[in-house]
């Protein structure tokens, strides 16, 4: 959930409000352009992917010298070399005007870019613009920069210190931190290496709003709101359905202590329709899911023990269910958000796994389902 | 599969091939094959080279394209070692890697404080001889120097407001400087979450944007809230800054203290109010922070 007034929230549920996208470009950290209207925005949020965030939009315009803004050379402002746009949601009822900060997009691609002549007095001038850009957030950044040599943690006390060394983001921080517990080789990909790494605080890295970095808890934080149908409610659809994907009931660990000695942990779910056998030993409905997981962040036995039992339960407790909600629009959503879903038969607490904003007036959220 | 070992580990090189590394605990030689325990399994390994496991000892099975190869023993195994002790036909040895007991000898028997050479075999270490010599102790390569290096990060104000001096903060988004007014931008815990264990911090800039300016130099300054909330803060540090104010404005003697936490503020002198975050949301009162970390 992004941050905003209480005011702002009150307008988003009550409907009825205009909105529109701006950025403002910023390259070598000077901003360049401000209040850059945007159309045909669509940003899009995915929670299992590396590079969380990604844009696509379109920018036109009418220039006052009659000079183009289609990139031709490195340098340009609309070249994909270094320009990072600061995307920002306006919403407006009556005179009031809120804008939210969307988040900081690199400018990836400029797939097309068309400049409208007209003949004026036997000279041809550029009357407009039209740009379509493609933008990733910035860890885009991070996976473009691999390591050289393969490398290791130069100090094991903090997680978030080496993250930030690693990666070259600022960071905000929310879990708590903790040290890291081996030094493990890094190899190639920087963004992978640090997605293992912040594994070990049993989170995700997550990208903020103000373009810094943070990590996102994989247990699940409390509700921030409530979606639902009706008066003063802003959900408009959501069909639910069921997958096998991702469910186990069962998970097997294998990896090496710090004396060089196998360790192996295993942890099975015993009870309910996901059990993994019966009591009388005979194999349970769902049959036998196993996952295997291997960390060489893992050292003891006892930690190994830790992370199935912590990773098989989370499996049997986020239940198989998927749903694509589409609510009114809505730029405070955020990928990792807890939220109340009523729907007309059911109330389910659900996460916050994809989330895309459009141009048009709705959001659409990929939620997993909790325990109701 | 009824490839031979070499065909498999051709393609294993060859082709896209999977790699599975677990260790596992030696069992026993059966034929030509190792039985390796490997997690809840029993397994055959083909051995590689080399001398054979012992039973209970610790080994790298690899399974190159679902087939397991015995790598190795995963515990080191020390070549030298000292004598601490002797006994009668075997001696106990110090190494880098641990001490062992009870391990036999060939030739003289050695004294304590010998330097000697191990071999190891299938029966564990074996003191294969005395060195005549202390050897030099080895040259290991310098530590690798910490890696600074110099960044700039542009850090947006998360929340800007004023309100009269020791009264709660309203509705004012925007940042006042005046006799009456105390104006803030905060900026969350990111400053001192990104600054944190800095080198050295060698540029700090703010950007304002001047709504209005008229009387005396508005007077900049830090206090230690995070968020907009509560009473108006005490300013502290506070300097005049100069015109024009619609800039980057220089506070680089402010950085080790922002470094530790808190914003930036205003107090006291003229009437300027500078645009908060509501107007500019990613530049209005951002801090431009060049460091080395």
């Amino acid at each position: 959930m992004r941050q905003a007034s209480g005011d702002l929230r009150q307008v988003l549920a009550g409907g009825g409000f205009l909105k529109w996208f701006t950025a403002d470009l910023y390259y070598a950290n000077e901003r360049r352009l401000r209040n850059v209207p945007l159309f045909d925005v669509q940003v899009d949020w995915d929670g299992d992917a590396s590079i969380q965030g990604s844009m696509r939009c379109k920018v036109a315009s009418t220039p006052d010298f009659s000079e183009s803004l289609s990139p031709r050379e490195i340098g340009d402002v609309f070249a994909p070399f270094g320009p990072e746009l600061a995307l920002v949601a306006h919403v407006s009822v009556g005179r009031v005007e809120y804008q939210v900060p969307v988040g900081w997009f690199r400018l990836v691609d400029v797939p097309s870019a068309v400049d409208e002549f007209t003949d004026f007095a036997g000279r041809q001038l550029i009357v407009s613009t039209v740009l379509e850009l493609e933008l990733k957030d910035r860890f885009y950044l991070v996976e473009q920069n691999p390591f050289d040599n393969p490398s290791a943690a130069q100090s094991l006390s903090s997680v978030y210190d080496e993250f930030a060394r690693i990666t070259g983001l600022p960071i905000t921080r929310t879990v708590p931190d903790g040290p890291i517990t081996r030094a493990v080789a890094y190899e190639d990909s920087r963004l992978d290496a640090a997605y293992e790494l912040v594994d070990v605080l049993d989170a995700v890295p997550h990208m903020l709003s103000d373009g810094t970095t943070t990590f996102r808890p994989n247990e699940w934080p409390a509700p921030v709101d409530t979606v639902r149908y009706g008066v003063g409610g802003t959900l408009l659809s959501a069909p639910t359905g069921m997958t096998s994907k991702g469910v186990y009931n069962r998970v097997v660990f294998n990896g090496e202590d710090d004396a060089g000695s196998p360790i192996y942990a295993v942890a099975e779910i015993l009870d309910g329709p996901l059990r993994v056998r019966e009591p009388d030993g005979s194999p349970g409905p769902a049959g036998v899911i196993t996952r295997r997981l291997a960390s060489d962040y893992v050292n003891t036995q006892e930690q190994a023990q830790a992370y199935v039992d912590r990773e098989v339960e989370r499996t049997a407790r986020i239940a198989s269910r998927e749903i694509e909600v589409t609510e009114t629009f809505n730029p405070l959503r955020e990928v990792g958000d807890v939220l109340w879903l009523e729907t007309q038969s059911e109330r389910l607490l659900v996460r916050v796994m994809k989330v895309t904003l459009g141009a048009d007036y709705e959001t659409k959220l990929t939620v997993v389902v909790g325990s109701g | 599969m009824a490839d031979d070992d070499t065909t498999e580990l051709t393609r294993a090189l060859a082709e896209q091939s999977s790699i599975t590394t677990l260790i596992g605990k030696m069992v026993r030689l059966e034929g030509v094959r190792a039985i390796v325990d490997v997690g809840g399994g029993r397994i055959p390994v083909t051995l590689i080279g080399g001398r054979i496991p012992r039973g209970n000892e610790d080994v790298h099975v690899w399974f190159l394209n679902g087939k397991p190869f015995l790598m190795g023993v995963s515990t080191p195994q020390p070549t030298q070692g000292v004598i601490a002790t002797t006994g009668a036909d075997v001696v106990a040895v110090t190494t880098d890697q641990g001490n062992f007991e009870g391990v036999p000898y060939l030739g003289e028997q050695p004294s304590s404080g010998d330097i000697v050479a191990l071999a190891w075999g299938e029966g564990g270490p074996v003191v294969t001889g005395i060195s005549s010599l202390t050897p030099d102790d080895p040259v290991t390569p310098p530590d690798q120097p910490a890696s600074a290096s110099q960044r700039v990060d542009t850090f947006t104000a998360t929340g800007s407001g004023s309100a009269a001096n020791g009264r709660p903060f309203g509705n004012v988004n925007d940042v006042y400087a005046s006799a009456s007014q105390i104006g803030v931008f905060t900026y969350g815990s990111k400053l001192r979450d990104s600054l944190a264990g800095a080198v050295s911090i060698d540029k700090v800039e703010i950007f304002l944007t001047a709504k209005r300016d008229s009387g005396n130099l508005p007077k900049l300054g830090t206090h230690p809230l995070e968020q907009v909330s509560g009473v108006t803060p005490t300013i502290s540090n506070l300097r005049p800054i100069s015109r024009p104010f619609s800039r980057w404005v220089d506070i680089t003697d402010l950085g080790q203290t922002l470094a530790a936490g808190g914003g930036v503020g205003f107090d006291g002198a003229g009437y300027a109010v500078f645009a908060g975050i509501n107007s500019d949301p990613t530049q209005a009162g951002a801090l431009r922070v060049t460091y080395t970390k």
